[in-house]
């Protein structure tokens, strides 16, 4: 689900970034690219919880296991982000 | 204080900040019982409340026997406060340890305890008891308990799909497998002393 970082939309960096800081009681603007799980000393349990439950209500639908697991980072939720987006996207063109 | 692990005597260890031991039914306090009928803390394990009495905690502290299973309090140092408690099912024929963890005093959630207690006894999963792997099992979503395996290391080893009804009657849930090796855990030590 990490995929190519470089392929995810601006829109889903910045959703991204937004829900992990809000997450972590934090400023978007303190959340570098790169940061992890094992770097915010924030990010602990509780707000892994909040994480992952405000991630379902931006997306309007239960994660899957595969995304649950995947997320170690803000790469990793801007990759779940910008797959469901896509995925929306797709169906809504399907006839 | 430790204590050094005799199989079936009571055992007692100690990490930075807690005291671990063997629970005995005088430790079956209303603070433990209430934590087996708190819908919030049972739901993170699969389960309602349970409407446990003080003689069916007792039960279930006494099955417990300090050599195949291990039901350990969580006690702060400094207060002397019980928090939670850790249980370890050692196999000693498999060498595979299955472990879990409630920290049933809420004002501890996200304070670390998980890692600092479940880091300290997979030392003595692996040393003391010589165990080969530990794991976990998660039932559902539980985001806190994903996160703590994820951030200790551990291995996602697979999801079983719909594993298992949900204890509320809703969407048949998932059962998350986590798992650590000695050679990971070794590995991990080696990093951590760098």
């Amino acid at each position: 689900m990490s995929g190519d970082s470089a392929s995810v939309s601006n829109e889903a960096w910045e959703t991204a970034r937004r829900l992990l800081a809000s997450a972590l009681e934090m400023e978007p603007e303190e959340i570098a690219d790169d940061a992890g799980m094992d770097q915010l000393q924030n990010w602990d349990s509780l707000a892994h919880m909040r994480l992952m439950m405000a991630l379902e209500t931006e997306l309007g639908e239960p994660l899957s296991a595969e995304a649950i697991l995947s997320i170690d980072g803000l790469k990793d939720i801007a990759a779940v982000v910008h797959a469901t987006a896509a995925g929306a996207c797709s169906r809504d063109l399907t006839p | 204080m430790t204590v050094a692990w005799q199989p079936g005597k009571p055992f007692e260890t100690e990490t930075e900040r807690f005291r671990l031991r063997s629970l005995v039914p005088a430790d079956v306090s209303e603070t433990y019982i209430s934590w087996w009928n708190d819908p919030e803390i049972q739901a993170g394990l699969n389960f309602p409340a349970r409407g446990w009495d003080r003689e069916r905690a007792i039960q279930h502290v006494i099955r417990f026997d300090n050599a195949k299973s291990f039901h350990l309090g969580i006690f702060c140092k400094d207060t002397g406060r019980m928090i939670g408690f850790f249980a370890a099912f050692p196999n000693q024929r498999t060498k595979v340890a299955k472990t879990n963890i409630v920290i049933g005093e809420k004002d501890y959630w996200g304070k670390r305890v998980v890692q600092e207690v479940r880091g300290h006894m997979l030392s003595f999963l692996f040393d003391e008891m010589g165990m080969e792997k530990v794991k976990g099992e998660i039932h559902g979503n539980n985001y806190a308990s994903i996160f703590n395996y994820k951030s200790m290391g551990f291995s996602s080893e697979g999801v079983l799909r719909s594993e298992m009804p949900h204890f509320g009657g809703g969407k048949r849930i998932d059962l998350y497998i986590f798992g650590m090796l000695r050679e990971q855990w070794q590995a991990s030590r080696r990093r951590d002393k760098k």
